[in-house]
């Protein structure tokens, strides 16, 4: 069947829609980082080249990092098609409240901005990653997050290494139990984030968020 | 005969299986049309949006004449579930009814209506209602929730509807600027033009609707279900 005489819709009838799923990476750079922070760099390799196998989600995900300490934003939300990923070195304390705040922070300016720019949006994921306990002043920080969690205004996720303190990382991603990464499986891990991101951002708007167990590199810590 | 329609749709590369139902009735110089998204994350979504549609379709008449309160299609369409959880059939619901003198629209989630009054020139398309709005993406209010009465949105139209086109979720955004709150005139003054005045159901536009959603214009901008539904009055 066909019915040459139909002209088809061209290019220019179809508006193009920007869609954005920011995320945020709160990584830990104290100097006890040392001995794993070259992983962390080829981790964050892995999760751009394996972002970028996907057309959508290299749009729509944007990466920002986050280091601490001291606070640092190492990149500016950027979507992963455009993003160079840093090569982080370490030193310093561990600033996790700071951090926290300081990312919450940056997601509500980006957020404006998306609103301002007309720019639909999926809800924005934290992925914190630690290997100590907070150094600075927490308490207050961890319930702007929990507040965060509860409106149902982010995603939040935490991982621990090594001596990462998992009671402070329980009380901040409640009721999302912590991750104990697996030694020093970076790479693992940011693959994960990486596939669990795509069926986010590929738009099924009506979607629960339904992520595979973290068996290849973590294990859940209730 | 005084309305011709048609309609397609088409499965997301996302999913397995279509989950948007839309269903178009005319008759005499009545029309009733209504499309529904049935959600991703929901294991009878199909079956939910079909119930939503053949609801509206049976109840479209009385809504329009006023002698059906709009939130009893609502609880007609939860009664109509089949025993189970009432989440599991999570769909969304765009209706119209229009005969000669106006129109009814109502909608739970999102999707939209799109229309434009008889008489009206090229260009005049407007949107019917605003979906009520959720921050995030991946959240939106469905018919079969039991708060579903609360997102209800209806709108009459009191002057003779010329042509209009629903549509859910996954065109919205390619056909309505988010901005403006506007339809895109383009798409709109363009996708009316294979419907010709031959029969109730243009079996040909159909065909011609379905190939453009599947097209690289449509697929290329998002991978959810697309579906719609589009109709126009004799000589508007």
């Amino acid at each position: 069947m066909d019915y040459p005489e139909l002209e088809p819709l061209g290019e220019d009838m179809f508006l193009n829609t920007e869609r954005r799923c920011p995320v945020v990476l709160l990584q830990d750079t104290s100097s006890s980082m040392e001995p794993n922070i070259g992983k962390v760099n080829e981790g964050l390799q892995s999760l751009h080249a394996d972002l970028l196998l996907d057309d959508l989600a290299s749009q729509r995900v944007e990466i920002s990092v986050i280091t601490f300490g001291p606070v640092r934003m190492v990149q500016d939300f950027v979507t992963v098609d455009q993003w160079l990923p840093p090569r982080l070195h370490a030193s310093g304390g561990t600033p996790m409240g700071e951090a926290m705040r300081f990312a919450i922070q940056q997601l509500r300016m980006r957020k404006r901005a998306y609103r301002e720019a007309g720019i639909a949006y999926y809800r924005p994921w934290i992925w914190l990653v630690t290997d100590g306990a907070p150094t600075d002043r927490w308490l207050d920080a961890v319930d702007d997050v929990q507040a965060e969690i509860k409106s149902g205004g982010i995603e939040m996720f935490t991982i621990g290494t090594d001596n990462a303190d998992l009671e402070v990382l329980r009380r901040i991603s409640y009721p999302r139990p912590p991750v104990m990464l697996r030694e020093a499986k970076y790479r693992e891990m940011f693959v994960w984030l990486s596939q669990s991101l795509k069926p986010v951002s590929r738009a099924n708007p009506h979607a629960m968020l339904d992520l595979p167990p973290p068996t290849t590199w973590g294990e859940i810590r209730t | 005969m005084s309305w011709t329609y048609a309609y397609a749709f088409h499965a997301g590369d996302g999913h397995k299986k279509c989950a948007d139902i839309c269903v178009c009735e005319a008759i005499g110089d009545t029309i009733i049309a209504a499309v529904s998204d049935g959600a991703g994350s929901a294991e009878n979504a199909h079956a939910g949006a079909t119930i939503a549609c053949q609801c509206f379709a049976e109840m479209g008449i009385q809504l329009l004449s006023g002698t059906m309160e709009p939130s009893c299609l609502v609880e007609a369409i939860r009664e109509r579930l089949p025993d189970g959880s009432p989440d599991s059939y999570a769909c969304t619901l765009v209706g119209i009814v229009a005969d000669p003198h106006g129109a009814l629209v109502l909608q739970v989630g999102d999707g939209a209506a799109v229309y434009r009054a008889a008489g009206a020139g090229e260009g005049t398309f407007q949107v019917a209602i605003w979906p009520e709005e959720t921050e995030f993406l991946n959240h939106t209010f469905f018919v079969t929730a039991p708060d579903a009465t609360e997102h209800l949105l209806v709108t009459r139209i009191a002057e003779p509807v010329g042509a209009f086109a629903l549509f859910t979720d996954g065109l919205q955004h390619l056909v309505i600027d988010s901005r403006s709150k506007s339809p895109h005139q383009p798409f709109f003054t363009t996708v009316f033009k294979p419907l010709s005045e031959e029969a109730d159901h243009d079996v040909k536009a159909s065909w011609w609707l379905e190939r453009q959603l599947a097209s690289d214009h449509v697929t290329k901008r998002t991978d959810d279900d697309t579906s719609i539904v589009i109709a126009r009055r004799a000589g508007c």
